[in-house]
């Protein structure tokens, strides 16, 4: 989970600062994360679940960062599909993730330690009847 | 910390807190609730002093319990890769060890336990077996599969794995032909 307090990042530009609070950076973590295939879904603790009943979607579930002045680190805590190869997704994870925070934040990502917590079994679905044509 | 745990703090600093503010009435000359004759009453509070003694016993060995609990390390595997580190929990392995000895054929139910050494895991497996099956057969089976799904899917050797049949399924009979 990316902690509510603002550790954050700024910039000394011409116009101001930019920050981007930690927050961003666990979501952009989670949403990367999530898009992999073969990645079921994040794995969160009993914080995030209390918060994703109050809240709509907790979209950094399962996601702790640690944003300093110019890097960042990450940890995420995944449930995978039955049947991926674990070391080739958690690979592709590290990569995507990577890939998006610094693409988005222009944070150097140091670290992303993937937590393989689960495997989802999906249920087998049964072969669907052959459907039946009236002509031959 | 564990949520149980921090209740129990919870409740047991809500106690103190509560015996604090007796004292304090005590010494403001309040006791509305009357507490200490409750307290020097020598007959028919017996029953209540000794459910009192209890709760707070509990109370302090949940207490203590909590101060003395150490977290366990959660048991995983762990990969380094040039990125960071991978770490596979004990118990996602050992679901996807289960889920692949129970697809092997003449195998009913099954226990799955691992347990990592140096250089691979160690799987110590129990099976009940359909009847009528060659089992010495059955259990090279196992332990070849699961070696290689295991490697295929966490990517890391299986060393040894222990393969037990507790017993043999009783085939239901049928009753018609």
């Amino acid at each position: 989970m990316a902690s509510g307090t603002i550790h954050e990042k700024e910039w000394s530009e011409k116009n101001g600062t930019v920050r981007i609070a930690d927050e961003v950076v666990g979501i952009i973590a989670g949403l990367a994360a999530t898009e992999v295939k073969g990645v079921a879904g994040m794995s969160g603790g009993v914080v995030d679940g209390i918060s994703e009943l109050l809240k709509k979607k907790n979209l950094s579930k399962g996601v702790r960062v640690e944003v300093g002045e110019t890097e960042a680190a990450v940890d995420l805590y995944v449930v995978i599909e039955y049947g991926a190869k674990i070391p080739d997704v958690a690979v592709r994870i590290q990569e995507n993730v990577k890939k998006a925070i610094e693409s988005m934040t222009g944070l150097i990502v140091v670290e992303v330690n993937v937590h393989i917590q689960g495997v989802e079994f999906r249920q087998e679905e049964p072969p669907a009847p052959p459907v039946e044509t009236r002509v031959k | 910390m564990k949520v149980s745990y921090r209740l129990i703090i919870l409740f047991g600093s809500l106690v103190m807190l509560a015996i604090s503010v007796f004292f304090f009435g005590l010494l403001m000359g309040q006791d509305p609730l009357r507490i200490g004759e409750f307290l020097v009453a020598k007959a028919g509070t017996e029953g209540l002093k000794l459910l009192l003694f209890l709760v707070f016993f509990i109370l302090f060995l949940l207490l203590a319990m909590a101060g003395l609990h150490t977290k366990q390390p959660l048991r995983a595997i762990i990969h380094e890769t040039a990125l960071g580190e991978v770490r596979v929990a004990f118990s996602a392995v050992q679901s996807l060890a289960l889920r692949s000895v129970k697809k092997i054929r003449g195998v009913r139910e099954a226990e799955v336990d691992v347990q990592a050494d140096v250089d691979g895991l160690n799987f110590e497996v129990e099976i009940v077996c359909n009847p009528d099956l060659n089992i010495p057969q059955l259990v090279q089976e196992i332990r070849t599969k699961l070696a290689e799904y295991i490697r295929e899917t966490v990517g890391i050797p299986v060393n040894n794995s222990t393969v037990t049949v507790a017993r043999i399924a009783a085939e239901p009979r049928a009753r018609v032909e």
